[in-house]
Formats: C-alpha cells, structure tokens, sequence
C-alpha cells in the first residue's frame, strides 16, 4: 500500500517543475493556530496554502492578512496535489493529511495548542526555524518577552477572582491558555477555587449565587444560536453590571500569538476598574 | 356526584396543584437561596444574587412551563375532540415539528434580529403550513391515515430542521438539535415569555370557543350540521380550531422546542374524570398540561447529571407507554 502511495508521489512530482521558484521552503498550514503563526513570520509567496478558518474574524486575530494568503482545506488529498516542502499542524486535527505530507517527503512539524504565554514565544521559534526566517521567529520572540516582563503583575492571594464564560455555560479551567492569562493579569481562575471538579459547566444560577469578581464573557463564533445568546441573559447583565463585566473576544487567546498579550492588557485595565470602583 | 360538580372540582384540584408547584418552583432549585430573602429583595426593588435568581432565571420558566404545558395539553384534547381520534397531538400530528422547522428557518438565520416578533410568526407559519399539509393529506381518511401522514410530516420537518441548522453560520447550531427536536426550558428569559404570551392567549381563546361543537361533533359531522354548527369554511368550527391549535403551538415552541406526548398523555389520562364529554376536557386539559410539564422541568432541574436532560425526554418517558396502550387498544378494535 505504501509503495503504491510513493510510487504514485513520484508520477505526482515527475510531472512539476523541478526548480522550486522560492530559496524558502514552500508551506502549508493545516490548523488555525499555525496558520496565523505562519501569517505572521513567512515571507510573501512562501504560503502554499492556510485553512478557510484563518479568514474567519470571529477566530482569527489576522484574519484581515489571512484573506491575502492561498487557502487549502485541511484534507490529505489537497496536501497531496499541492506537495508543499512544510506542513503545520496541531495534533489532534488532519492526521491524515499530515500523514500524506510526511509520506510526501515534506517535513511535517505539529504543534501542540500552547497552554501558557511563555509557550508562545517557543511555537514562534519552532515555527520560525522550520519555514527557514529564524531571524524574524527570534525578533518576534524577543518582543513577546520584552512585552510580556512589561505587563505581568505580581501574584497574591487576595487577587480578585474572575471567571471566563463562554457559550453553553462552560468555564475555563486550569492548564490552558486564558488560565495563563488571568494570572499574569491578576486575577484567581473562579473555576479553580470553586473546585467544581469533573464538570467544566457552570448554570446562570450557580454563577449569581456565588459571583466571582469579574465575568469574562469569552464571546466566539459568528451567527445566532441558542448556546451564544445564553451569554446575553438579562439575569447575567444585573448581576454583573459595570466593572464586573468584561466582553473578550475569544480570538485573541484562542490560539497562542504575540496578539494574546492584548487580552492580558484588557484584564489589567478591568481589574484597576475593578479596584477604583471598590469602596 | 353530577359530572358539572365533578369537573368543577376536577378544576380546582389542578388550579391548586399548578399553583403549588409553581411556588415549589420558584423556591427550589440548583442552588440554595433564603426564598424568604429573595421575595423580600425582590419586592423591594434590590438586586441582591437571590432575588436574581428567581426573578429573572426561575419565575420566566415557571411561567413559561405552564404556558407551553398548558397550550399542549389544550391543543392535544382539541385535536382528539375534533378529529374524533384519541392519538391526535400536536406532536405526533407534526405541527409541533413544522412549528419548531419555522422558528428555527427564522432564529438562525439572524431574521430575528429584524423584529422579535419574528420568532413566533416563523413558528406560527410552520404549525399552519403543517397543520394545512395534514388536514390536506387526510381529508376523511381514518386514524390509519391520519398517523402515518402526521409521522411523515414530523419526520420530513425534523430532517428540514437538521438541514437548516447544518448550512446556518454559527458553529454551534448544529449541536442545537436536540433542543428543537425535544424541547428544553433552560435559560429562557422574559423576553420568551413575552413572545409566547400572545400567541397563547388568542389561541387558547379560539380553541375553548369550539368547545360545544365538539360535543355535537361526537355525533357525527352530518348531526352536527343539523344542529346548527357551522364546521367548514372561514369562521367554521375547523379554522377556529386549526388556526388556534397553530397560533398556540407556534409561538410556544418558537421558544421552548417541540416537547412531545403532553398532548396526547393529558387528556387521555383525565377524559374519564369528565364523564367523557370533551367540551369538559377542555380546561382541564389546559391545567392538566401545566401540571405535566411544571413537575417534568422541577425534576430536570433536580436531576442534575453534567448537562442538564431535554423536557421532551421526561415527557415522552411518560407519554410513551400510553402511546402504546391506546396502540394496542386500537390493535384490538380493528382486529
């Protein structure tokens, strides 16, 4: 099988043009979070392809750049046809096609989903050193440190607790990314100190009954449902009016990127808000 | 006893049972609050964490439960009445399924957004078209026919409904099924009560107007005729019926989903407390309806495993088995 595959590979590879037109290897992005990496570090013309995920606003912080670059659905056969020299990709999504890049002979680099900011500036190098501009990848690393030692406060105990809300009720547990952020904003994660354990589900009722100090509404996807309306329950707007509230816009830390620090400047100015309106 | 006292007291039996539960309602949920407290808060205009809770999340469920029960339990012992079939309901007819097909076309697609009013006209527009299509593919056929058609329709509209959900833009739609298809109170606010409310009024008004044709109507049409009641055309017992059945549906599963059986299992279980007389059904049935589906959203509410459980189940666990007994029951007639 695997024989007929490569054999097929090379009938494929015979009958394109050897000379590769760019010196930088040509790549592909298969995930949404690698997309927007590769968006910011490859040099024009170097994209072979991102998912139609990255033109989507509502997920996407480059979303506007992201209409410039090739778009490639996430599928074997597209990696096939397009054998590009680099695919990205997470890990849990498009084995196959990730399978097919690898069988292909491209150099296939998946990225777990970053969990922590300092997770960042390492997928950016990573990312960087595989599509060939390690300068950019350590300039775009070293501002993300720079930026990041500027805004992280200290943590304490008394932190005032905020929870992050997003449609269907869930709540953001310990160990991701908007975890991460919380703390380097100053804030306690509410679901932690709840410890509500097996569930990541929050009801209205319980939320009101025992507020945290700030409601993060994590406001993703476009469209009307009935699990993103929950979020503008007349019943969550009086019980957490003025300062307790904060509107976040889940692309920002969705996936790992230099841009997740706006979100860390967002929780900094909620939660002096917080503090100035406090008695 | 004389069956007029019988039904009085019937009445006043489930009036006092709604009531009851829907103070039980208010006062019992997922957390534990001072009710005491709450009410006091309430009444005095403070927006403390407990007078939240049961102002804006328990008290537009509640009242919605009794809407939506009460309008199911209505309809189903009007279409019996008037179809003269006891497996007649909204549900199992279809037009509770059309109904929940046009508030889902009109909700997803953002039209809502153009006027609130939207939704129960979306819904409404669903339970007419059904309820035409029905009355359209029956015309005199029997129960046989009329079953089969209504499982056709209900079928047919909850695959539109996946349809619809699948090609709308948000990402969350298509996992909404099953709110659709079984119903769910979850989360609903005042503004769904204020959709649903009048929809409820006018139809509940049109279909308790037909309740002395439906005793001639157990006469036979022909007797019926003769006896002064005017059945077809535009002002005639039929339109009272389906436009009120489909007005009332509509705008309650605009926002509550399709919840199935309360139709069928309310007045089946109540028609031989009443001397089995359906202009007596009628209100009990409304009564009866609310009571079901109050106690089916306290014990969703209670039986809190990870997501909560769609009314529809509870409903259908209920109404199931006597599906199968009027099933059976019918088995036996014809053979």
């Amino acid at each position: 099988m695997k024989s007929v595959v490569a054999g097929m590979m090379a009938g494929f590879l015979a009958c394109v043009p050897l000379a590769p037109a760019w010196a930088l290897p040509r790549v592909a992005s298969l995930n949404l979070c690698t997309d927007q990496l590769l968006l910011l570090l490859a040099e024009p013309g170097q994209i072979v392809g991102i998912t139609p995920l990255a033109r989507d606003c509502w997920s996407a912080v480059l979303c506007e750049q992201a209409r410039q670059a090739p778009v490639l659905r996430p599928t074997a056969e597209s990696i096939v046809a397009s054998h590009p020299d680099v695919v990205l990709g997470g890990i849990y999504t498009a084995a196959v096609a990730m399978q097919a890049g690898r069988e292909g002979g491209a150099q296939v680099v998946a990225l777990p989903p970053a969990k922590s900011l300092t997770d960042i500036p390492v997928q950016i190098m990573t990312v960087a050193n595989a599509i060939g501009v390690p300068e950019r990848g350590q300039q775009l690393a070293m501002a993300f440190a720079t930026r990041l030692a500027s805004l992280s406060v200290e943590r304490s105990a008394t932190d005032p607790t905020a929870a992050v809300y997003a449609a269907n009720g869930f709540v953001t547990h310990k160990g991701s990314l908007p975890d991460d952020v919380l703390a380097h904003a100053g804030f306690r994660n509410y679901a932690t100190i709840m410890g509500h354990q097996s569930s990541s589900r929050f009801s209205m009722e319980l939320l009101i009954a025992r507020p945290p100090d700030l409601l993060i509404l994590d406001r993703s996807g476009k469209g009307t449902s009935l699990a993103q309306s929950m979020l503008d329950h007349p019943a969550l707007k009086q019980a957490f009016a003025g300062p307790h509230h904060l509107d976040l816009p889940a692309r920002l830390w969705l996936c790992g990127l230099p841009q997740t620090l706006d979100s860390v400047v967002m929780l900094r100015n909620a939660r002096h808000n917080l503090e100035m309106s406090a008695p | 006893m004389k069956p007029a006292h019988q039904t009085m007291l019937l009445n006043v039996m489930l009036l006092a049972g709604v009531m009851g539960l829907f103070v039980t309602s208010l006062m019992w949920g997922e957390t534990r609050i001072m009710f005491s407290h709450a009410l006091a808060d309430l009444l005095a205009g403070r927006h403390t964490a407990g007078a939240i809770i049961v102002e804006r999340l328990r008290l537009p469920r509640t009242l919605l439960a009794i809407l939506v029960g009460g309008t199911l339990g209505l309809s189903g012992a009007v279409l019996q009445g008037y179809l003269r079939n006891p497996l007649a309901d909204p549900g199992i007819l279809g037009v509770s399924g059309g109904a929940a097909l046009g508030a889902v076309s009109v909700f997803y697609t953002g039209l809502m957004q153009v006027s609130i009013a939207a939704l129960p006209l979306g819904g409404l527009t669903g339970a007419l078209c059904a309820a035409a299509v029905l009355m359209g593919l029956v015309g005199r056929g029997g129960t046989l026919v009329l079953l089969l058609a209504g499982a056709a329709l209900s079928s047919f509209a909850a695959a539109l409904t996946t349809l619809v959900l699948n090609l709308v833009p948000s990402p969350y739609a298509s996992f909404e099924i099953m709110h659709w298809l079984m119903g769910s109170l979850t989360d609903r606010t005042f503004t769904h009560v204020w959709i649903c409310l009048p929809g409820v009024v006018c139809g509940t008004l049109l279909m308790l107007s037909s309740g002395r044709a439906l005793d001639a109507l157990t006469l036979g049409e022909d007797v019926a005729a003769s006896l002064g009641f005017q059945l077809h055309g535009p002002r005639g017992v039929q339109t009272r019926i389906v436009l009120g059945a489909a007005l009332a549906v509509g705008s309650c599963v605009a926002v509550s989903g399709a919840i199935g059986f309360v139709g069928l299992v309310v007045p089946h279980l109540l028609r031989p407390l009443v001397g089995f007389q359906p202009s007596r059904l009628l209100l009990p049935s409304f009564l009866g309806g609310s009571l079901l589906l109050l106690l089916a959203d306290m014990v969703v509410r209670l039986v809190a495993v990870g997501p909560e459980l769609q009314l529809g189940v509870l409903t259908a666990l209920v109404g199931a088995p006597v599906f199968f007994a009027r099933v059976i029951m019918l088995k036996r007639t014809v053979s």
